[in-house]
């Protein structure tokens, strides 16, 4: 072939080779242009599939919702009315507990409270859609308090669980501060309580969590 | 588009050993251009008639003496190697001409079987070199060159004689050129071209009628034809039988057909006068309707411009072939992307409608300090503390009931607390459990249990039992009171401790005098309901 053809025989076929390169590219072109349209109908077609979903989802959600509003908003407003979903107010707690043992006419209380921790609520794992996090901050409270009678405790904690807070009683104990005494005539502290309660708020909108720097 | 398979325009040269004709071949006819005698002018003019011609492919026919034919045997090998020893052979038999060409007839059945081969040869080059020179010089491009004997061949193949055993073409050109080819089963075995010295017809026919009983002789001597062999000898001839009388000569072993060529070009339409019309020109016109005239003798260097062409066009085919395939490949996607596209329209048509719903709902959508989700969640947990929330009241009230019936005790201590449970898989509120990650016995762990609601209340009352001095009794008295407790459903009550220890296993240390004994006990309540 070598041989057979010279430069000059080559040379006469350019017109010829520069029309396949140029069909080549032009069927390049319409093959890509073909292939990005299909990649983009496509694209568009999973796109409108998806807002039709979305719409579809979101008329679902807004019925469901409307449904979970009306379900819930009135006791969620009592809560906010009580200030579950407020930050603890310690001071109002210690104001209550002052007012308790006014009414009662109790013995000196002890009141010890602790560091608040905080646990993240958890939706149901079926929800499609969840919403934001919410926590609940919990604070253990102790507190301490002589007795004449077993009726001063209860007392003491009925008008506390009467109470708007949220509290849940952990543990308690009474016992006879001594139980060889028998003369009970004269008023004095002749038991003693010890209770530990949680003292629960939710919080609506935690702070997010920090992320890692790696 | 040029067809593949079939001649396009071309030109051909018909050369003898007197002249060179000359023909085009357009629009599936036959015209002749001109006749050279092969002298410096005639050279000169067909260089002039080239000039114009020069774009349609050559292909030369040769019907000339000098066109020897051989047949011999090569070792059964195949391949490059059978390709050398034809090489060889061809070397060998005609050294002095570049056209030449061998190609393998058959297998012999006998022996080592080896490849019966014909070599064959145009030995005298010289009647075509002063043609092939013009053409070359003028880039015309040369597509091939033949003779008459390969000719006869192809047409034997295109008339359909082909299968028969034994054939010899005998065509009658200008001149009174008689050319013989003989076939085996349509293979070209050998051709001669003979000049007859008749003039008149009958005498004409006689020794047509002799070459071929000679031919027939020597083909039986060199063993190409066996003898008594049946031999079909089809006459190709501008003249009629009755004029040569050759089919009344037909015996059992050389049957005579005989073929008028003018009667059968009329079929064709012909433009040719009878003068210009001979067997190669039928042979030409039959085989021109279905294919083309292949190459026997040119070598690449004679051919190298139709090549060229061919080159080119091949350029051309591929580069539309390139574009059609594309669009082949393409069109499905095309397509494909214009149901997407409906598909899509189709599709936003739905959503459109239903975000019109969706933004109507909204803007009806009541106020909500929080959204919906975070507000069931935050009532439902709220609900479970409630349910847990507990007081030690109703124990303790249950306590003071219960002692009556032991008046002896003396309640020291109760302890009211509020237990975490592990969570037991078997339990069917199980799967609903959102807290399980939470270790039982941390903090967290215990608002976990509160939250999945696993917890238990637990009671623990410690006490003195007095007597006068029965430890009966002291005994009796703390089991009526844990009898008592435990006589309503869902309180479970364990004596932890009893004033005395009256398990066989274990040791009961005690002082006996006159003082009224006094002897702890503690009970546990486990409970599930008051």
């Amino acid at each position: 072939m070598k041989d057979l053809f010279s430069k000059g025989d080559i040379l006469s076929l350019k017109w010829k080779i520069l029309l396949v390169l140029v069909c080549l590219l032009v069927a390049g072109s319409i093959f890509y242009l073909a292939g990005l349209m299909n990649s983009d109908m496509a694209n568009g077609l999973r796109n409108a599939q998806s807002e039709l979903q979305n719409a579809r989802t979101n008329i679902d959600q807004i019925a469901e919702e409307e449904a979970t509003i009306i379900e819930y908003i009135g006791r969620y407003q009592e809560l906010a009315a009580d200030g579950i979903v407020d930050p603890e107010d310690r001071l109002q707690l210690l104001e209550l507990f002052a007012e308790i043992r006014r009414e009662h006419d109790l013995f000196p209380i002890r009141v010890s409270i602790e560091e608040q921790s905080t646990i993240n609520l958890v939706y149901d794992p079926y929800e499609t859609a969840p919403g934001g996090p919410i926590n609940v901050n919990v604070t253990n409270v102790s507190m301490g308090l002589p007795l004449l009678h077993e009726g001063d405790l209860i007392s003491l904690l009925d008008s506390l669980l009467d109470t708007t807070g949220l509290y849940v009683l952990k543990e308690c104990s009474v016992s006879l501060r001594n139980p060889s005494q028998t003369n009970f005539i004269v008023l004095g502290q002749y038991q003693e309580a010890e209770c530990d309660l949680l003292w629960f708020t939710f919080d609506v909108d935690p702070p997010l969590p920090v992320q890692p720097f790696f | 588009m040029r067809s593949l398979f079939k001649q396009e325009n071309s030109q051909f040269m018909i050369i003898t050993n007197h002249e060179m004709r000359l023909y085009v071949w357009e629009n599936k006819s036959f015209h002749f251009v001109s006749e050279f005698d092969g002298s410096s002018h005639s050279l000169e003019a067909f260089k002039q008639v080239q000039g114009k011609l020069k774009k349609l492919p050559a292909i030369l026919i040769t019907n000339i003496l000098e066109e020897s034919f051989r047949s011999e045997t090569i070792a059964p090998v195949s391949g490059s190697d059978r390709k050398a020893l034809m090489d060889r052979k061809l070397n060998y038999a005609f050294r002095k001409t570049s056209f030449r060409t061998a190609s393998v007839i058959e297998r012999e059945k006998d022996g080592r079987r080896d490849n019966r081969i014909l070599l064959s040869g145009l030995t005298k080059p010289d009647l075509l070199l002063p043609w092939l020179k013009i053409l070359l010089e003028n880039k015309t491009p040369v597509q091939s060159v033949s003779s008459a004997a390969y000719l006869a061949e192809a047409f034997a193949k295109t008339a359909g004689f082909d299968k028969e055993s034994y054939t010899l073409v005998t065509s009658l050109e200008r001149n009174n050129e008689l050319r013989q080819t003989f076939m085996k089963k349509g293979k070209i075995l050998f051709s001669r071209l003979t000049t007859l010295s008749s003039r008149n017809l009958d005498s004409l026919g006689k020794e047509i009628y002799k070459e071929s009983v000679q031919i027939r002789s020597y083909l039986e001597r060199v063993k190409l034809l066996p003898y008594e062999e049946y031999l079909k000898i089809k006459i190709y001839c501008s003249h009629d039988d009755d004029e040569l009388k050759l089919i009344q000569k037909t015996t059992h072993l050389n049957h005579f057909d005989f073929i008028n060529i003018h009667h059968e070009l009329a079929k064709y339409s012909t433009a040719l006068t009878e003068a210009q019309q001979g067997p190669l020109i039928y042979f030409l016109h039959s085989l021109l309707q279905k294919k083309l005239i292949h190459n026997t003798y040119a070598s690449p260097k004679i051919r190298k411009y139709f090549l060229l062409a061919n080159v080119g066009r091949s350029l051309v085919y591929a580069s539309f072939g390139i574009i059609v395939l594309s669009l082949a490949l393409s069109i499905p996607m095309y397509l494909e992307s214009w149901d997407l596209s409906k598909q899509q329209s189709e599709l936003i048509t739905q959503t459109q409608p239903l975000e019109i719903e969706y933004g109507l709902l909204t803007q009806r959508f009541p106020e909500t300090p929080i959204p919906s989700k975070e507000m069931a969640l935050v009532v439902e947990s709220y609900e479970q503390f409630l349910a847990q929330v507990s007081s030690p009241i109703a124990a303790m009230s249950y306590i003071s009931e219960n002692i009556a019936s032991s008046p002896t005790l003396q309640l020291t201590e109760i302890t009211w607390t509020l237990l975490p449970n592990a969570a037991d898989p078997a339990s069917p509120e199980y799967a609903n459990m959102r807290y399980l990650s939470y270790p039982i016995n941390s903090d967290d762990g215990f608002i976990a249990a509160v939250l999945d609601n696993r917890t238990s209340l637990r009671v623990e009352i410690s006490g003195i039992a007095y007597s006068s001095g029965s430890y009966r009794e002291a005994q009796q008295q703390v089991q009526l009171f844990a009898d008592a407790l435990a006589a309503r459903p869902g309180v479970r009550v364990t004596p932890v401790r009893m004033p005395t220890n009256v398990r066989v296993d274990t040791p009961v240390n005690t002082t006996i005098d006159n003082n009224e004994l006094s002897a702890p006990f503690l009970l546990q309540l486990d409970i599930e309901s008051l």
